[in-house]
């Protein structure tokens, strides 16, 4: 839960989804804090997310 | 006879001949006794021919700098002696388990450990076969002669590419340091074989999966595969393989080879072929049994040498075959007894005695000790 | 799915085997931005040997050699001088790399062949199960060095410079845009380059050494340990400091190694051609 580590606008939250893996995925709860830094994106270290600019949105793998 | 040209070489000189025409252009190699003229030669040769020589930093760098090379696209080789071929031996299985076509020349010296550098034995032939760890495949060739050591190199790089294995030659310090005639053909004369290449494009290549004869395509890198080539156990995509894929990738790679032995086992029988006794022998020893032949022939007494030229995998049934008719068999080799071993794992009759003349101490035996040899174990 | 990891990645081996909050995977992804900036994929041939970090390739959709524990140097000039054009990058670690490797990335930097070599390093041998590693730092009690390390831990690159190496930089998994950065100047440097990475191994190194297997804990540690130095000349403050500097630390320019081949090979027709060197 790396993303929610580094995130300084408290994006992430502990989700209820798990991965393949059966891990607890994290999710975007608070996506309007998001300032596009990218940290979340660069600090996964399964590649998992990316942060797409236009729409303000993230996509989870 | 073939078309060609006549040269006195050592048996080392033709080695470094026969894989510049063979098609060989990556060669890495230490210094050692007595196999360092063929690290020499490719030095002076491959630059001629666009090629590439490397005195590597040790053996283990040699030969996986040559897997390296054999997924580069090249043809490629290492020579070593003894303790060499020793830190070699992951190597070896690394190229069997990536099923990567290249040479290995192991000129066998006085043994164990540093043994005796200058003197010749073949205490290696165990080795050769069983040095890696795990269940592998591969072919050793064996030369007694400078024609042969030549013959045997391009015979050695079309076998590793046909299928896919580190192919062994072995040497030993008498052939590689024996200065006699070989016959180089005309390039033209030569038959040489070429890897097998993916006939299908990128997303429908597996791989490690291959058609009857077990043996996979090998494309080179960077020519549009992008395939993993791992050294583990591994399944038809090139992962790690589960338990069945892992068997089913070990039994495909040894049956490649032992499934075809009788397109490549070479046994020769010189003298009278239905001699009653016999003499087996590889490499070297093959010489002095001839002449034994030959001397025993002026006294009035009918011998035959069977001579092994491709000694792995055991040639069975061609061994049999050429040993028929023989009621004493005496199987000679500088080294303690190993070809023995298989020659009595072979031929299982209790009325033919299959005796050991050994000769070790790095002294070549000679004809007349063959003889004497007869004499005195009747 | 990720773009970058849709474009480059081996889908067919997905997921990552590695632990969670493994730095590996971050290298991964910094890597293969640089890799997408440079456009060099077509042109990569990536070579590894054994340990965690030596899946780092085999998760990337190009030509991946991984050979045996330590010899993925060895397996990499092979592939480099075969073909010169090829852009080789090899990931190990600080075992694979430092110790039974070490005698050819001596070799390797000393010919200054033009490859990347990549040292992932996570102070221990973590697939292993968590061994002392010749960057383990003293007093570090590990699975073979239960009553503490008694061993200095080896500076991977001050024995890459001292080697010969012309470019040798150190990054961390917790700066990943400099670590791509690296990775772009890397594969760009015309020469032997070395870039060593530290990274976090929550479940070795983060359990047995710095107390907790908690990957945000071994991320900040990273962070608060590696420190960003500009100027080479104040590394050895840092370290004097209990710290690890990172940055850029040497690049230079020397002959590089194929292509003094090939003139010499050049030169060799030449003269023979003309019936002269024999």
């Amino acid at each position: 839960m790396l993303c929610q580590y580094v995130c300084k606008f408290e994006v992430f939250e502990p989700g209820e989804e798990r991965s393949a893996l059966d891990y607890l995925m994290p999710r975007p709860a608070k996506l309007e804090n998001c300032r596009v830094c990218r940290l979340c994106e660069s600090h996964c270290p399964d590649m998992a997310l990316v942060v797409v600019a236009e729409k303000k949105g993230k996509e989870k793998e | 006879m073939k078309k060609g040209r006549i040269k006195v070489m050592q048996g080392n000189e033709a080695c470094v001949e026969a894989a510049i025409l063979a098609g060989c252009r990556f060669f890495a190699g230490y210094p050692i006794t007595p196999a360092s003229e063929i690290l020499e030669g490719m030095a002076r040769r491959l630059p001629l021919v666009d090629g590439f020589c490397l005195q590597a930093e040790d053996e283990i760098a040699a030969i996986v700098a040559v897997v390296g090379a054999s997924w580069g696209g090249a043809k490629a080789m290492t020579a070593t002696s003894g303790p060499g071929f020793c830190l070699m031996q992951e190597g070896v299985g690394l190229a069997a388990s990536v099923e990567s076509p290249c040479v290995i020349v192991n000129v066998q010296r006085g043994g164990p450990a540093s043994g005796q550098s200058t003197s010749t034995a073949q205490g290696d032939l165990y080795q050769a076969r069983y040095g890696s760890n795990g269940d592998y495949s591969l072919i050793t060739l064996c030369p007694s002669t400078s024609q042969e050591m030549f013959d045997h190199t391009i015979r050695a790089f079309n076998l590793a590419e046909r299928f896919r294995i580190p192919v062994i030659i072995l040497s030993d310090e008498v052939v590689a340091h024996i200065r006699e005639k070989v016959i180089i053909p005309d390039p033209d004369q030569l038959e040489i074989v070429e890897r097998k290449k993916p006939t299908v494009p990128m997303e429908e290549f597996v791989p490690f999966q291959a058609g009857e004869d077990d043996v996979p395509p090998m494309p080179a890198f960077n020519t549009g595969y992008k395939i993993p080539v791992i050294s583990q156990a591994k399944s038809l995509s090139g992962n790690r393989g589960n338990a069945r894929e892992a068997e089913v990738f070990i039994q495909r790679i040894t049956r490649k080879v032992e499934a075809h032995i009788a397109e490549f086992a070479e046994v020769r029988t010189y003298g009278d072929e239905r001699a009653e006794i016999a003499f087996v022998s590889f490499g070297s020893v093959c010489r002095s049994a001839r002449s034994a032949v030959d001397m025993a022939r002026g006294k009035g007494l009918a011998l035959r040498s069977v001579e092994v030229k491709t000694i792995w995998p055991f040639p069975d049934d061609l061994l049999r075959s050429k040993l028929e008719g023989a009621k004493r068999i005496v199987v000679a080799e500088m080294n303690l007894g190993m070809l023995v071993n298989e020659v009595r794992r072979v031929i299982r009759r209790e009325d033919i005695p299959i005796e050991l003349f050994s000769k070790i101490g790095g002294i070549y035996p000679q004809p007349q000790e063959f003889l004497r040899f007869l004499e005195e174990k009747r | 799915m990720n773009p970058l990891g849709e474009k480059y990645l081996r889908k067919n081996f997905l997921p990552f085997l590695f632990c969670p909050g493994c730095g590996d995977g971050m290298i991964i992804q910094a890597f293969l931005e640089a890799v997408d900036d440079l456009g060099i994929i077509n042109d990569l041939a990536l070579a590894a040997g054994i340990g965690c970090s030596a899946w780092i390739p085999v998760y990337i959709h190009a030509d991946v050699l991984k050979v045996l524990h330590g010899r993925a140097i060895p397996a990499a000039i092979g592939l480099k001088a075969t073909r010169p054009s090829r852009k080789v990058v090899v990931f190990t670690g600080d075992g694979d790399g430092l110790a039974i490797g070490g005698l050819h990335l001596l070799h390797a930097a000393r010919r200054n062949i033009e490859m990347t070599v990549v040292v992932v390093n996570n102070q221990i041998y973590a697939m292993t199960g968590g061994q002392v590693a010749p960057s383990t730092p003293v007093g570090s009690r590990t699975q073979t060095t239960p009553y503490g390390n008694l061993e200095k831990p080896l500076d991977g690159c001050k024995v890459a410079v001292a080697a010969g190496a012309t470019m040798v930089s150190r990054c961390s998994t917790a700066h990943p845009k400099a670590l791509t950065r690296t990775f772009k100047k890397a594969l760009t440097h015309k020469g032997f380059s070395f870039v060593e990475v530290v990274s976090q191994c929550p479940v070795q190194t983060g359990r047995y050494i710095h107390g907790s297997g908690a990957p945000q804990f071994n991320l900040q540690w990273l962070k608060d340990n590696c420190v960003p130095v500009d100027d080479p000349a104040k590394w050895i403050e840092i370290e004097a400091q209990g710290k690890i500097p990172v940055g850029d630390f040497l690049q230079i320019e020397q002959p590089e190694f194929m292509e003094e081949v090939q003139k010499m090979n050049q030169k060799v027709k030449e003269a023979r051609a003309k019936g002269g060197d024999r």
